[in-house]
């Protein structure tokens, strides 16, 4: 919808999501819309400049089908995976894109010994930030067949499941955080809240760059 | 600077499609597929607004209906305040057909949208119309782009292109909303209640329930299990519920003795309480964001257990969630309510769902004195049906319909 308050539309922090082609991506952007920001759904091809054109102050990699350590899969990611490198502002990296962050920065990704379909319990053992207000537990909903089995250097966790060893983790040095569960469906609980911490932290970034 | 909460804003985006809708018809006819479910109502309510008597709602009569929804749903409609000009068009036969013997849903649901098509291409040469407008929402283009499932209404999404197949234009005004939204627009424009809260029907109906190949008698018991599935679950229910006839017929594999091992771990039972049966008849089912067309397990377990589980549902929970965790191939589990004769032809599933957009859903905690009345009151009337069951499985592993 078209906003005509031009000085409203001005505080609105911008956060497309990359379309990783998951069944929940759109859903991404209504989060994102309803809680303010301005989103909308941007290719797997996109680029940094294309992304600075439209003015973004922080991004959403979202989920989709690939299996990041087979090959295919990982060229089919390939510009996704420059894109999580070259990156400098907050990002939020959802199932298979916290699982390529991962990878990309050196950590390392592998067919899960439980995979998690429907209702999971996330235990929160770092509330700070981006978990801010969702612990010590919360029902979330979950779809994956792999998992991230050892977290890049430099990188801490913030939840676990019972089958699931690194549910959420982020960089201890820049506001980069991966969850393995869907905070953008209904049925998590704490999804919302979630985002809201996330848009937060894109509002500081923005305010503190200026 | 706080983040503030924006909710749909009904009146702006009604404005905005009805002008829409305006602009790209002009002085041109349209026709609209419509069902009597809040979705296509909708666009109808939308479209009216915006070119009144240059609009014509066809009701394609598939034979996928419930029992009497064709000339119910023609009834609500045309009267007021909808009043809208509707017209059913009849072909069962042809989508009979059409779906032949046809066991796999992929390729039913793939006749089923090409009759549909060609129904409406026929209706709208005869009637001089280049546009045809259809009330396809987010997930329906969401889970045919992903490969999941094929659903009738999508065309141009997965690069078939209607203006060179079927000879108009597709115009859709609600296809970024999901269903929760379309409510509240229904609500915004006071289209009757018994439609904006109307409890969903999936286009290709019943065809969807009747897993498997389709057979007179099969679908008869279908619309009959139907009737009582939705007169006992509609306060209890959750925001969709419904039944669902399979084949009584089971697989033999050495894969039956682990499940039935996992469900005695899982359950703490002795395994010789429990059985485990593999369904012939597959399901649809999505992992990881992969489509799976998976296995369908059914867990009886004794009777003086039985009873006690039926009341542990979150126990049957977790047994799910275990089963389709450790067994890549199965997407679907059901659990024996009741037993009729062994040697009936069908099976019957009742499914209930708590969802807001039907991308998520969660089984419903049935009371269980409602489940064996329910299918106690189905082993009565259809004497062709072997077994009652409920079915456990989330979205994911498992999809909302079974096909």
């Amino acid at each position: 919808m078209r906003n005509d308050d031009r000085s409203v539309a001005l505080l609105k922090p911008v956060v497309p999501v990359v379309n990783v082609k998951g069944q929940y991506n759109h859903l991404i952007v209504r989060m994102l819309t309803e809680l303010g920001a301005e989103s909308s759904l941007v290719p797997l091809s996109v680029s940094i400049s294309e992304l600075e054109e439209i003015g973004f102050n922080g991004l959403v990699a979202g989920g989709g089908p690939q299996s990041v350590y087979e090959k295919n899969s990982r060229r089919e990611l390939s510009n996704l995976e420059r894109l999580l490198k070259e990156n400098s502002k907050p990002l939020l990296c959802i199932c298979v894109s916290h699982q390529l962050l991962a990878e990309a920065l050196g950590g390392r990704t592998g067919p899960a010994k439980e995979p998690e379909y429907g209702r999971i319990t996330v235990h929160v053992d770092e509330e700070d930030e981006i978990l801010r207000g969702t612990g010590p537990s919360f029902m979330a909903w979950a779809s994956h067949n792999d998992e991230v089995v050892r977290m890049p250097e430099g990188f801490e966790r913030l939840a676990l499941s019972q089958s699931c060893e690194v549910e959420a983790m982020r960089s201890r040095s820049r506001p980069i955080y991966g969850v393995q569960f869907h905070p953008e469906v209904w049925h998590t609980t704490k999804g919302r809240t979630i985002f809201r911490n996330f848009v937060e932290v894109v509002e500081r970034n923005a305010t503190s760059g200026r | 600077m706080t983040v503030q909460q924006s909710e749909f804003d009904a009146g702006a985006f009604a404005k905005s499609q009805i002008d829409e809708i305006a602009q790209r018809l002009g002085s041109e006819r349209a026709i609209i597929a419509i069902s009597g479910g809040v979705d296509s109502t909708t666009c109808a309510a939308l479209a009216f607004k915006a070119v009144g008597k240059n609009l014509l709602c066809i009701f394609i009569d598939t034979g996928f209906m419930r029992l009497d929804e064709p000339r119910k749903v023609k009834a609500l409609l045309s009267k007021r305040p909808l009043a809208l000009p509707i017209r059913i068009v009849r072909a069962q036969e042809r989508f009979i057909e059409a779906i032949g013997r046809n066991e796999d849903a992929e390729e039913k649901r793939k006749a089923f949208r090409e009759t549909f098509y060609k129904t409406f291409s026929e209706t709208a040469k005869k009637e001089d119309c280049h546009f045809l407008i259809q009330g396809t929402i987010a997930p329906d283009w969401i889970e045919t782009k992903g490969g999941i499932k094929t659903q009738h209404n999508v065309l141009e999404q997965i690069g078939i292109s209607p203006q060179e197949k079927y000879g108009f234009t597709i115009i859709e005004p609600i296809a970024n909303l999901y269903k929760d939204q379309v409510r509240t627009l229904a609500r915004y424009l006071d289209i009757p209640r018994e439609i904006s809260e109307r409890q969903p029907f999936p286009g290709p109906g019943l065809l969807v329930r009747c897993v498997g190949r389709i057979e007179p008698s099969k679908l008869k018991t279908l619309k009959q299990s139907t009737q009582i599935v939705e007169k006992h679950l509609a306060t209890t229910g959750g925001q969709q519920f419904f039944a669902a006839v399979l084949d009584n017929q089971i697989e033999d594999r050495p894969m039956k003795e682990l499940l039935q091992k996992q469900v005695s771990e899982s359950l703490k039972i002795q395994g010789r309480e429990v059985e485990v049966n593999i369904l012939q008849n597959k399901a649809t089912g999505v992992k990881g964001d992969v489509r799976v067309y998976g296995r369908i397990a059914s867990v009886s377990i004794s009777k003086k257990h039985r009873e006690v589980y039926g009341w542990l549902i979150e126990k049957l929970r977790e047994l799910q969630s275990k089963l389709t965790s450790r067994n890549p191939e199965f997407t679907r589990i059901l659990y024996t309510i009741k037993q009729g004769k062994e040697s009936a032809p069908y099976d019957v599933a009742i499914r209930a769902v708590e969802t807001r957009d039907f991308m998520t859903a969660d089984i419903v905690a049935v009371p269980w004195a409602i489940l064996t009345e329910i299918a106690k009151e189905i082993l009565k009337k259809c004497s062709n049906v072997a077994h009652v069951y409920y079915d456990l499985t989330s979205k994911p592993p498992a999809t909302i319909e079974f096909e």
